[in-house]
């Protein structure tokens, strides 16, 4: 014996087991439900039926290798890498748009920097360094403890060098002086670079 | 003028501004080298020292005995010598990029100017048979 009320409902079970339906289609199944046992159990099958094949299928997906399908996926997702070009003109429009005012100001300090320290450097570039300016050494003031029996005799050669030895001077009673003074000249070869040392000073 | 401009060239001052006018401390090269008119060897880098005092003094050795860069202020530095003397170096002044320095060696007390590229010789009294030098220059 036919149910009109089963024959109605009937196409909408297995959409309803799925989820497919409107909350008023699904509530009027489940009223259904309540007064046909034979729906109730036609309802219970599906929902066996679909646990059985989500099993099968979860089985048989842990027998595949993901691996390939995730980097085939993820390589199409991923977008190109563009020219190197074109990330610098990408990053500085950006740079430009939204931090005009720190770039500018970056910009300036940098040139101001530069304007600094290009005329600095070259100024350095082939200069002596710092104190030996001058172009021979010049020996300036020499002299000998008081009690000593040595007198200092300098030497100042072609090439811009200088030179004090100390040497022996037992007649030697008034102790240091300053060179180019005094009456000691004699014991200083001062400047003239052709000059010899005088050997009696030795 | 914006915050970061100024922070910028404050920096630019502070890192720049002393090189350009400071009378910072000056480098000096300090060897003390033995020399003996025993034949010997002479260091290689000592043959323009041969020659310099080769006008008084023919030496047939030398060696370096000890070498050290010194960076010298007012404040000064000391050389020690193996004859047990000690050399006392001092910046007297730093004028038109001509620094003066004061060497104490007992007994010997002198003042004199660096030159660029130019050494100053100073006997430091006997040792071994032969002389202690003291030879200040630029630093290479």
């Amino acid at each position: 014996m036919k149910n009109p009320a089963r024959e109605k409902f009937l196409p909408m079970l297995s959409p309803y087991v799925d989820g497919e339906l409107t909350p008023e289609e699904r509530q009027l199944v489940e009223q259904h439900l309540q007064n046909s046992k034979e729906s109730a159990a036609q309802v219970a099958d599906f929902r066996a039926g679909d646990g059985l094949m989500r099993n099968a299928l979860d089985m048989q997906a842990d027998d595949v290798d993901w691996k390939k399908f995730t980097e085939d996926v993820m390589g199409r997702v991923t977008p190109e890498k563009l020219p190197l070009l074109e990330r610098l003109k990408l990053t500085f429009s950006e740079m430009f748009l939204y931090q005009r005012g720190p770039m500018v100001a970056g910009l300036v300090g940098a040139a101001a920097a530069v304007a600094i320290a290009i005329p600095l450097t070259m100024s350095l570039v082939g200069q002596a360094p710092e104190g030996y300016g001058a172009g021979r050494v010049e020996v300036q003031t020499v002299s000998v403890d008081t009690e000593a029996t040595v007198k200092p005799v300098v030497y100042e050669t072609e090439s811009g060098d200088a030179v004090i030895w100390v040497v022996d001077a037992p007649e030697k009673k008034d102790g240091g002086r300053k060179k180019g003074g005094g009456s000691d000249e004699e014991d200083v070869a001062p400047t003239p670079p052709t000059e010899e040392p005088k050997k009696q000073d030795l | 003028m914006t915050t970061l401009l100024r922070r910028q060239l404050l920096f630019a001052v502070l890192v720049f501004a002393p090189l350009a006018f400071a009378d910072g401390p000056v480098a000096v090269q300090a060897d003390v080298v033995f020399a003996s008119t025993t034949a010997g060897k002479v260091d290689p880098s000592l043959v323009k020292m041969q020659e310099t005092l080769g006008a008084k003094v023919k030496y047939l050795t030398l060696e370096k005995r000890s070498s050290q860069k010194l960076s010298l202020d007012a404040k000064g530095a000391t050389v020690a010598l193996p004859n047990g003397k000690s050399a006392s170096l001092t910046l007297e002044g730093l004028k038109d990029g001509v620094a003066t320095l004061r060497v104490k060696l007992p007994p010997t007390d002198a003042t004199y100017s660096l030159a660029k590229e130019k050494s100053f010789y100073l006997q430091g009294g006997p040792h071994e048979g032969g002389d202690l030098w003291l030879v200040l220059s630029q630093p290479k």
